[in-house]
């Protein structure tokens, strides 16, 4: 509590400060320089609490909806979003990234290193947090991001709490993943000032990503492209550039599966999300005798069993759906080993399964088969590299599904089918490594990343 | 008697990509597909040389109908030609068709 508040009535130049509003008014009626300067710092705090509490920033998403997110993935959901009665700490609270710092390959240690962030989001008396990367040697794009955004976050809150907040780091060894930190992780995302990849100079160093974000005022149309049709587009042509400034392109073919995987995933998460609300990031590393390639799409709000729970018992969706789990609930394998949000998760990629698809019209249910397919024609051919192996994940909120080509889609019986099984039989339990549901932690929406090298097949030489 | 033959053509649409079945069913509206039938029309599919991907979605968007309607692969292409798309979009859009109408219980 200020001490303003304390008094009744401060009568000063004729103003009564009796409110903290009034305060503007007494100090420029008194206008000396600590009046001024207290001015001044007081103008500013309100910019950024009405920045925080704002409906849109300027890129058009709702900071608010992104705040409440991240809190979801520090675990601080449901908790006050501060408390100024909280202990004083002189120390900045320190976050040790695991070793594997990997959506795709450790999700389980990636979020629980996240969830280090709740203390800051619950006590705004903590002076910072110092994010020490030193033990981590694999690292993949979405765990970057969501780190940058999580950071971000903390760092608004605070700072709209007129809390001065500082974020601190420690590379990791590997000079790759200082360079990807510095172009595409939280480094670049809080843009520390000396530390970014940018200008002329590092030209050569820069790795540069791509991104985007829906509009929420995005609607389809013939006579101009809507957000996710530019995106798409955009993202390709991105591709292509990064390709073309080492003197090779994209064939045909392979800009057709490009867009063809991102345009359905996409469009998914705004159909599916229930907000209409999703993002995507990219980049092709040029500079990396691989070329590795990394995208990662994700959306917030509904995840993918949440959509098919909310239909009635006896929508026409649900039909193959309850089929399968009264089966496996038979078995003994739901309910024992496995629960239903994960198996409804496996379910949902198979071919012609969507929660949209009615007796009218079922030719819906093949967007993440799209991907699947986009994924198994990329790691074709490494697949004995286990270092150079694509690799691709499903998060949907507890739910894990990972890809690295050792399951596939078989379509002999009709409709496209992976059941993460050596025989791929749907009627048989999953591997546990591939399909799984994570313990505590979640992401609250559904995150698609892969990473994968970028086959010669996929390009062509400029020619002179 | 003779059927008329209708052309789609996607160059009297914005863009190089077409994604997403909202914009499909958007495109069928302004190509007022739903006064055209199989009984009295071919549609004539075209594709911009230009054009990045034609996305199933899309495809869907735009013919789901009349695929569910034909609810046959041979009959719904020779209502839709596709003889002039390049082959690099053409195998999809015979695939997702193909998909479409495929029935089966997933072996459970």
């Amino acid at each position: 509590m200020g001490r303003f508040v304390e008094y009744d009535v401060i009568p000063c130049a004729g103003i009564n400060v009796k409110f903290r509003k009034n305060l503007d008014e007494f100090y420029r009626a008194h206008r000396t320089p600590r009046h001024l300067k207290r001015l001044r710092k007081r103008q500013a705090l309100l910019r950024r609490k009405a920045h925080f509490n704002s409906q849109s920033d300027s890129d058009g998403l709702v900071f608010k909806e992104e705040f409440s997110y991240a809190k979801v993935i520090v675990g601080a959901d449901g908790l006050p979003p501060w408390s100024a009665t909280s202990r004083r700490s002189k120390s900045p609270c320190e976050i040790k990234l695991p070793k594997k710092f990997s959506i795709i390959d450790d999700p389980q240690s990636c979020l629980e290193a996240l969830q280090s962030f709740r203390p800051v989001f619950e006590n705004v008396r903590i002076p910072g947090v110092l994010i020490n990367h030193q033990s981590t040697r694999e690292h993949d794009l979405a765990s970057e991001i969501l780190l940058a955004k999580v950071a971000k976050n903390c760092m608004e809150l605070h700072r709209s709490k007129g809390r001065s907040f500082v974020i601190d780091g420690q590379y990791p060894e590997s000079e790759r993943l200082c360079r990807l930190i510095r172009s595409i992780g939280i480094v670049k995302e809080l843009e520390v000032e000396g530390h970014t990849i940018d200008g002329d100079a590092n030209e050569h160093e820069k790795l540069v990503i791509f991104k985007r974000r829906s509009s929420t005022e995005d609607e389809s149309s013939v006579g101009s492209m809507d957000y996710k049709t530019k995106a798409t587009q955009d993202f390709v042509e991105h591709i292509d550039c990064c390709l073309q400034e080492a003197g090779s392109q994209l064939k045909d073919t392979a800009k057709q599966d490009l867009a063809e995987y991102v345009g359905e995933i996409v469009t998914n998460a705004q159909e599916h999300s229930g907000t209409g609300h999703w993002q995507i990031f990219g980049y092709l590393d040029k500079d990396n005798e691989d070329r590795v390639c990394e995208v990662v799409i994700f959306n917030y709000g509904d995840t993918i069993a949440d959509t098919f729970k909310r239909l009635p018992q006896e929508d026409f969706a649900r039909t193959d759906l309850n089929r399968y789990l009264s089966q496996h609930k038979e078995k003994g394998i739901l309910g024992a080993e496995w629960e239903a949000d994960t198996l409804t998760t496996l379910f949902a990629l198979q071919g012609s399964v969507s929660s949209k698809n009615q007796p009218t019209n079922s030719t819906r249910g093949h967007g993440t088969v799209s991907l699947i397919e986009f994924f198994q024609t990329i790691s074709e051919g490494n697949e004995s590299d286990l270092s150079n192996r694509a690799r691709m994940c499903i998060l949907s909120g507890e739910e894990h599904i990972r890809f690295d080509g050792k399951y596939r889609l078989n379509e002999d019986s009709g409709r496209p089918i992976i059941a993460f099984n050596q025989k791929n039989d749907l009627r048989q339990a999953p591997d546990r490594k591939y399909v799984r549901k994570l313990n505590n932690v979640a992401f609250p929406g559904t995150l698609i990343a892969i990473q994968f090298i970028l086959p010669e097949t996929a390009t062509e030489e400029i020619e002179a | 008697m003779s059927k008329e033959n209708v052309e789609v053509n996607l160059e009297k649409l914005s863009g190089k990509v077409f994604v997403g079945r909202a914009n499909g069913q958007a495109a069928r509206k302004y190509f007022r597909l739903n006064k055209y039938s199989e009984k009295d029309n071919r549609i004539l599919f075209l594709v911009p040389k230009d054009t990045i991907s034609v996305n199933s979605s899309f495809f869907l968007g735009l013919f789901g109908e009349d695929v569910q309607r034909i609810g046959d692969f041979d009959k719904f292409f020779e209502y839709v030609d596709i003889r002039f798309v390049d082959d690099r979009f053409k195998d999809q859009l015979e695939v997702a068709v193909k998909r479409s109408l495929s029935k089966s219980s997933y072996g459970i």
